[in-house]
Formats: C-alpha cells, sequence, structure tokens
C-alpha cells in the first residue's frame, strides 16, 4: 500500500504490546527465584506503567481501555504488595495480568486501522490490498457505488463516505478469519446477532455500526454454542 | 453429586485468529457456561473436528464451498487439568441430577446457572458433549488462562502449552457433522431413544 502514512500512535501502542511481552519474558525467567529484590522491582514496574498512562495515554486507546489497564496494574501492585510466600502464584497472577493488558492493546490495534480513511483514496488502497481477486462489481456493490465512481476514489480520492469507512473497519477485522471472497460472502449472510439481517443491509443504518464491528469481531475466536 | 474428570495429558482443539488461543479478560458475549460477568472461561473441543464445526455452526456455513472461505487457526493445547465437572455424556449428566438436554438446548441459560454453581464449588471446568457436532466432546474451563510455547513445562497453574497446527479451511467432509441452529441434536435423539418410555400414570392419579 504506497503511499499510506500511519498513524504514529498506532505504532506507540505497538511499541507498549512488546513492551509488555517483554516484561512477561522477564516475568517467566523469574520465576522461582522471585524474592524480595524481584518483587520490589515489579512493584516498581507496575507503579512507572500506571504513571505512564495517567501522564501520557497513547491516544489510540479510549477512556474505557484506559479504565481497565489501570484497573489491572493497580490489582497486580495490590497482589504484589500482599504476596505471601507463594511466589508461583504472584507469578502466575501477574502473567495473567500482563497478558490481559496485551490483549486490550490489542483489541485497540484491531480496531484502529491505522490510517486516516475519511481519505477515498487510503481507504481504496487498504481495500485493493485486503481483498485481491475481489471483482469490481461486488467491491462497488459492497460499497453501493457504480464501478466508475469506485474508480474515481482510486485515481482521485476526495472526502470517503461513511459506508467505506465501515466498510474498511470491518474488513480490517474479518481478513483474519475469512479469504477475500469469504470477506464478500459474510457481508451477505443473514446472522442471527444481527436480528436475521444480513451486514450489507444495514451497512447504511447509522445505529447499527458497532452491532457490524462486533458481529466481525465475535467470529475471531470460538464461543461456547 | 457432580463427578469430575481428569483430563491430564490430553490434547485439546480450539479456533482462534489471534496470537493465542486463551482469554486473560472476561469473555465479550455469554457462552453456554457463563456470563458476561462470570470472568475469562475458555472453550475448547476434544476432536479437531469440533473446532471446525463450532464455527460452520457459528457462522451459518453449510455447504463445502462455504466452508472452503475460512482462513482460520486451529490451535491444539496440552491439558494439564483435574477437576473438571463430569458431564461427558448425557447419562452422566442425568445421573448428576442435571436435564441432560440443557447440554445442548439453544437457550444457555440452565448451562449458565449450573456454570455459576460449578465454578462457586470450586469445579476448573466442565467436560460436556458439543452442541455443534454430535458425537464430539467439549471441554470448557474456568478462569483465565495464557499460551505456553510447545515443549515448555508449564509450571505455572494458568499456563498452558499450545501451538497452532491448522490454517485455512476445513478438508472436505465437515458439513455432515454439523447440527447448525435451531436443528435437532442426532445425540440426543439416540440418547432419548434409549431411554424407558415414560412409565404409565398410577390407576389412582386417573381419577
Amino acid at each position: 500500500m504506497a503511499g499510506v502514512r500511519y498513524d504514529p500512535s498506532l505504532q506507540e501502542l505497538r511499541r507498549g504490546d512488546r513492551q509488555v511481552e517483554a516484561w512477561q519474558a522477564e516475568l517467566l525467567r523469574s520465576g522461582e527465584r522471585i524474592d524480595a529484590a524481584v518483587l520490589e522491582r515489579l512493584e516498581l514496574t507496575a507503579r512507572t506503567w500506571a504513571s505512564r498512562l495517567n501522564d501520557a495515554p497513547p491516544p489510540t486507546l479510549g477512556p474505557s481501555a484506559l479504565s481497565e489497564i489501570r484497573r489491572i496494574i493497580i490489582g497486580g501492585y495490590e497482589r504484589v504488595l500482599d504476596a505471601d510466600g507463594r511466589p508461583l502464584d504472584v507469578v502466575d497472577d501477574l502473567m495473567i495480568r500482563a497478558e490481559a493488558i496485551r490483549h486490550v492493546f490489542r483489541d485497540s490495534l484491531d480496531a484502529d486501522v491505522g490510517v486516516a480513511t475519511g481519505d477515498a483514496h487510503v481507504a481504496m488502497d487498504m481495500l485493493d490490498g485486503w481483498l485481491p481477486g475481489v471483482r469490481g462489481v461486488e467491491l462497488a456493490e459492497l460499497l453501493d457505488r457504480s464501478p466508475r465512481q469506485v474508480q474515481r476514489w482510486r485515481s482521485t480520492g476526495g472526502v470517503a463516505p461513511r459506508r467505506l469507512e465501515l466498510v474498511v473497519r470491518l474488513v480490517a477485522l474479518l481478513r483474519h478469519g475469512w479469504t477475500p471472497n469469504g470477506i464478500i460472502a459474510w457481508f451477505r449472510r443473514p446472522r442471527a446477532e444481527l436480528g436475521g439481517a444480513a451486514p450489507i443491509s444495514l451497512l447504511d443504518d447509522e445505529d447499527a455500526g458497532h452491532d457490524l464491528v462486533e458481529a466481525a469481531r465475535r467470529g475471531r475466536a470460538q464461543h461456547g454454542s | 453429586m457432580t463427578g469430575t474428570v481428569d483430563l491430564r495429558g490430553r490434547a485439546a482443539f480450539r479456533l482462534s485468529n489471534y496470537d493465542t488461543p486463551f482469554r486473560a479478560r472476561p469473555n465479550t458475549y455469554s457462552g453456554r457456561w457463563h456470563t458476561q460477568e462470570d470472568g475469562p472461561t475458555q472453550y475448547l473441543c476434544l476432536e479437531p473436528t469440533g473446532a471446525w464445526t463450532e464455527a460452520a455452526r457459528a457462522e451459518g456455513l453449510r455447504t463445502e464451498d462455504e466452508l472452503a472461505l475460512l482462513r482460520t487457526r486451529i490451535w491444539v493445547v496440552w491439558l494439564d487439568t483435574t477437576g473438571l465437572a463430569d458431564y461427558s455424556t448425557f447419562d452422566a449428566a442425568d445421573r448428576a441430577g442435571f436435564p441432560p438436554d440443557a447440554l445442548v438446548d439453544e437457550d444457555h441459560a440452565r448451562c449458565q446457572v449450573e456454570g455459576a454453581r460449578l465454578r462457586s464449588l470450586g469445579y476448573s471446568g466442565v467436560v460436556a458433549p458439543s452442541a455443534a457436532c454430535s458425537g464430539g466432546t467439549n471441554v470448557t474451563l474456568f478462569g483465565a488462562r495464557y499460551l505456553a510455547a510447545w515443549g515448555t513445562p508449564a509450571r505455572l497453574s494458568s499456563a498452558i502449552q499450545g501451538a497452532i497446527v491448522a490454517r485455512g479451511a476445513p478438508e472436505q467432509g465437515i458439513t455432515s457433522h454439523v447440527r447448525h441452529l435451531g436443528e435437532q441434536h442426532a445425540g440426543l435423539a439416540a440418547y432419548r431413544n434409549r431411554q424407558p418410555p415414560d412409565a404409565p400414570p398410577a390407576a389412582d392419579a386417573l381419577l
């Protein structure tokens, strides 16, 4: 996708994600050798993270994600302070907390495609990259525009309509579980959680955006059926 | 009294298109054995086919051509788990006093209440017939877990070894195993057919 400039705040989020992974590896290495000095270092790490989140939260993280991370860190800080002589349990608890934070980062990364999709040229660049082999008429039907208009977006850009932006967000999630033609078929298949409607029929419904994103996300992992 | 199952040294399978098969945060949606208030819950299948049938049922994929459009990841995980509630067959559930039909009912309410009860009693999860695949068995683990690399001895209680074993779409032939939403569960029907017919009402009840 030449010419697409990625959002720096997203890069910051990716850095945070990698930092958590590095911290998990350190935690595992400490393992059974965990002692007062290690606990002190863990406590300091938790305080540093909490302080950094307060002072300079990554802009891509929404208020609920930030609040969730703070809760996880504070709980971990208290767990370290209350360490009761079972070091492996403390390490296990902290590993789960670090993993939970990593999942908050991951979900934020998934939900944000990292570029300004309000630019139709950029949005089409992304869709073309993710949907190779999909016929122009099918993409035009998905976007509810003529193939000629879609081609104009590719060549000259312009302001992306809401439907195009929403399709980009949905395809960004769906590409993890479907082939390009599978993505197009997903939009046409009725879904129980959407009241039996096919996603394509709700793309212009301003109230349905959140439900559509959740439906796209839902297929990424097995649920208890 | 609900018995327990020991699944130490057993492989299980799960579909997840993330970089881990496990949840460390509460599930976004309620499921058969949990509500959103219950904390993280992990759903696994004991047979590799099970994970594909779960995807087919959840997404309403009815033909081989539709299944071929999947590009998903199937994980294998190595269980080292004891203390799982034994509802592994309809008989086992019946013996424990849990209604067998609830195990595969489209309405999850009875299983969710039972899941909360089992959690409160300290069970680590449930083994039960798969609702998506007649003849299949599912394992549900209560609580958060995280992935340990395959071959790494798991010293921490929430770590489970796992690895990706398949990417893409299933082999042909899965569709015949899938029980879609609203369809009869063949395993439950067979179980019911084996039950003695209801005893006729006592004579005095007819008066």
